[in-house]
């Protein structure tokens, strides 16, 4: 009876009343040791998060700073990533960089997965003519390419950081939806939601306190899943045109423009972006998988 | 500067004009042509094709017909065309195509340096210019392709005629009208005769009919035909178009009846579609192109190293400028005030941008004038003085006008690497004044439909080289101007304008220019930065490479490759 409220049923976790920090912690280190990917995937993550956070103290100048005599340089003591072609340190505005995709990240990926349940729930709990609607609008929505979406969203929106944002939550909804619609279905046929029900609860009652706790289990991993997929589209839209501004040191709009003009005499300038791009995509990757190994056996039992 | 179009004194003006409008034209000629001894030399006739004495470049020179290695094609690279009818479009690439099929009356000399825009003959022989009228007289035996409708008929002065009416229309498609301004009628008296009476004085006219720019010679029959230019394309010039495969490429191929015996030496010239400047700079030094517009200075050092090109570079008369929008019920009102115009020019740190935006490769801009126009421009050390960065003074301004801070949105075409640049340098040297410089780059269409809707505020437009600084004022910043986006409207400065339109002694017209220079920060309805140098780069394998200037590319029919 407790189950319903303490939300461990999906996770097949121990039930309240154990140490939760000393199991998560066990936790923790036996995903380190049989997912060492995994675990460097998340260290990588980690060290974004660390980056953005310390960018005023690990940045060596003002990333938006044309500094005299510096442009073009290669990289030397005095800037180790180079300087772009308007003088400006490469370290700094990757490390400022780092801010953009995590707040992209974030936000995005939230947003994303919060509209995706909402959509989910409403569409799998309330069912008839809603679930027809809202799934018709989802099947439509993901007949695109996510990216190619986003694109298109952006286009009519107009470029920006924040239709960025908007393109890229928007985008995430649908998957998300889906999911949480299939796992609402199965949970809402439970006991304890009839008894809810014949106790006179009201519906949104049910929904939110009874059946929403039962679903979470899949909405961790899509939630890494969509902080990944999110810091990949805007450095995609951004690389396009369509997202971040320059002079706006986000890790796309780096790799565009300038860089390709400059590609044969400052590969520097593409270099030090694309391998930022590439090291998060890595991460991101590895660790999802890893967290799907060690989360989905859980669901299946 | 070029030499000044020469104009010819007759003393039996009223005789030539009576002969003219009564129709005895071949006497007229002939009273013109005998001429009395004390008028100067007939206007220049010197040819640039084979039998003239044409003046050398520097480095290259017109060659003789005689030992030339003929065939083989030249290979260029550049945007691809929006439309074909040349006279309905700004479109540079239409432009610079159209010179290849299309002649004109007089065209640029592009054998002398990069910034002479000496006037030469091209399908008119000679003229005569007067304060009301101006006289040409063509070459005879031009004939148009032997093809349906024209069926190779002679070229002859009512071809002339009918070009430029079409041109100077009141249709807004036409946009090249504004050049016709001066002309108040043209007339046909004979085959070879052209009369072009003029409403005023025009001192730029000669500069502007020599431009590639819509100025071409259309045939009639066709565009009766078909209604516009956009589906043949038939001229007189040394080729024909092949075909337009549109994305990909435009192809020409020689005209086997082009009016100048012996050219052009190459069999065909194609202009392929690549807009992407690494990729053309690869396909140059791997010898797959014959000419290409170096981008920047990085890219000169890299075609040095490794190729044996033959490199010209000069400084450039064109260039991106800043343009204001300062109609009364614009975006930002405050923009119509002068002291806030000002006040943005002052805080500008010109030698950062040219060594930020371009690596130090060309010069800091003058007030109006550019840095390649030679002799009508400002010394280097005057413009230092009048136009040098005054934080103090800016800032003064600001306060004056009451203005703590300001956002002024600056857009301009997405596909400008220059604007991309420089944007992030001015916003930083415009916020020590308080001015938040807001950087929005546009999808082209929207971009260039923006400045004929005036939906601008502060926006980087790229101008091309005009020779006659008449061909920039009038069009720019007279109130009556086709290219006056801006909605510039000053009585003051169109009388200026308008004065200088009459004043045909060059070195009374040089001194003029330059004293609205010194005062232009008495109007700035557009600033000038720094204007890149241009480099013009050529294969090795070419033979007589020529200056590109005025959208003409009619040079390419004295080209040969070893």
């Amino acid at each position: 009876m407790a189950r319903s409220v303490e939300g461990n049923v999906g996770l097949g976790l121990p039930a309240i009343g154990m140490s939760h920090r000393a199991s998560r912690g066990r936790r923790l280190l036996r995903l380190a040791r049989t997912k060492p990917l995994g675990a460097a995937g998340l260290a990588i993550l980690l060290a974004l998060c660390l980056v953005a956070a310390a960018a005023p103290l690990l940045a060596p100048h003002d990333p938006y700073e044309s500094i005299s005599g510096a442009r073009l340089l290669s990289p030397s003591l005095d800037h180790p990533m180079g300087t772009d072609n308007l003088g400006r340190d490469l370290l700094s505005r990757i490390v400022y960089g780092a801010r953009i995709s995590l707040l992209i990240g974030v936000i995005a990926g939230t947003l994303g997965t919060i509209g995706g349940m909402a959509v989910g729930l409403a569409s799998g709990y309330i069912g008839g003519s809603l679930d027809n609607i809202l799934q018709r609008i989802v099947d439509s929505l993901m007949a695109f390419p996510g990216l190619i979406l986003a694109l298109t969203l952006v286009a009519t929106l107009g470029p920006s950081l924040r239709n960025v944002l908007i393109a890229i939550s928007v985008g995430a909804i649908p998957g998300t939806s889906r999911v949480i619609r299939g796992a609402v279905l199965s949970v809402k046929e439970e006991d304890y939601v009839s008894a809810a029900r014949a106790l006179g609860a009201p519906g949104w009652r049910i929904a939110t306190f009874h059946i929403l706790p039962n679903v979470m289990a899949p909405v961790l991993i899509l939630a890494s899943v969509a902080f990944g997929t999110s810091i990949i589209a805007e450095a995609s839209l951004s690389f396009l045109g369509l997202g971040a501004q320059p002079p706006t040191p986000s890790w796309g709009v780096m790799l565009s423009g300038p860089s390709r003009r400059f590609m044969t005499t400052a590969p520097w300038m593409a270099i030090f972006p694309g391998l930022a791009i590439s090291l998060v995509i890595f991460g991101v990757n590895v660790f999802g998988d890893a967290l799907r190994d060690v989360l989905d056996p859980r669901l299946r039992s | 500067m070029s030499d000044y179009w020469m104009k010819r004194r007759v003393t039996r003006r009223s005789a030539l004009r009576g002969a003219a409008l009564g129709g005895v034209g071949l006497a007229g000629a002939a009273l013109i042509g005998c001429g009395g001894d004390d008028e100067e030399p007939s206007a220049t006739s010197t040819a640039g094709g084979p039998s003239g004495s044409a003046t050398p470049s520097s480095g290259t020179s017109a060659p003789s017909t005689g030992d030339v290695n003929r065939g083989g094609e030249i290979i260029l690279t550049g945007g691809d065309l929006q439309k074909l009818d040349f006279q309905a479009t700004i479109s540079t690439p239409t432009q610079n195509a159209s010179s290849l099929v299309f002649s004109r009356l007089v065209r640029y000399d592009p054998y002398s340096d990069a910034n002479t825009y000496s006037i030469v003959p091209d399908l008119a022989e000679s003229w005569e210019v007067e304060d009301d009228l101006v006289v040409f007289h063509l070459k005879q035996g031009v004939k148009w392709p032997n093809t349906e409708p024209l069926n190779g008929r002679e070229f002859t002065a009512a071809d002339v005629q009918y070009s430029y009416e079409r041109v100077a229309t009141d249709d807004a498609e036409f946009v090249h009208a504004y050049k016709l301004d001066p002309v108040a009628s043209i007339d046909a008296p004979d085959d070879y005769t052209v009369v072009m009476n003029l409403a005023r004085p025009a001192a730029g006219l000669l500069s502007d009919l020599a431009s590639g720019q819509g100025m071409g010679l259309v045939p009639r029959e066709i565009i009766e035909a078909d209604g516009n230019l956009d589906t043949r394309w038939v001229g007189t010039g040394p080729f024909m178009l092949e075909g337009w495969e549109q994305g990909t490429r435009i192809r020409f191929v020689r005209n086997p009846e082009y009016h100048e015996d012996g050219f052009p030496y190459v069999d065909a010239v194609e202009w392929r579609f690549i807009t992407d400047a690494s990729t053309n700079l690869a396909n140059f030094i791997a010898g797959e192109l014959h000419y290409y517009a170096l981008p920047s200075l990085e890219a000169l050092d890299q075609v040095r190293s490794s190729t044996d090109s033959q490199v010209t570079t000069s400084p450039n008369l064109g260039g991106t400028h800043k343009m204001f929008n300062v109609r009364p019920d614009g975006p930002l009102p405050e923009l119509a005030d002068v002291r806030v115009r000002q006040a943005m020019n002052s805080a500008l740190n010109r030698q950062d941008l040219l060594d930020f935006v371009v690596g130090g490769d060309g010069n800091i801009a003058g007030p109006v004038m550019p840095p390649g126009y030679g002799r009508w421009a400002l010394s280097p050390e005057e413009i230092a003085e009048l136009h040098g960065e005054n934080v103090e003074e800016a800032a003064k301004l600001m306060a004056a006008v009451g203005l703590e801070s300001l956002t002024v949105p600056h857009d301009y075409a997405n596909t400008s690497s220059f604007s991309e640049d420089e944007g992030p340098i001015m916003q930083q040297q415009l916020a020590r004044v308080g001015i938040n410089l807001e950087l929005i780059p546009e999808e082209r269409t929207v971009y260039l439909q923006s400045q004929v809707d005036g939906q601008f505020t502060f926006q980087g437009i790229g101008m091309g080289g005009y020779p006659d600084p008449d061909n920039y004022l009038y069009p720019v910043f007279h109130s009556t101007g086709s290219k006056n986006y801006g909605a510039v409207s000053d009585p003051e400065l169109d009388a200026r304008i308008e004065e200088q339109q009459g004043i045909l002694d060059e070195d009374e017209r040089v001194e003029f220019i330059q004293n609205l220079d010194r005062e232009w920060k008495n109007y700035l309805y557009r600033i000038y930065t720094v204007y890149p140098n241009t480099h013009q780069a050529w294969n090795s394998k070419v033979v007589n490479p020529f200056n590109y200037k005025g959208w003409d590319y009619r040079g390419l029919q004295a080209v040969s490759l070893k």
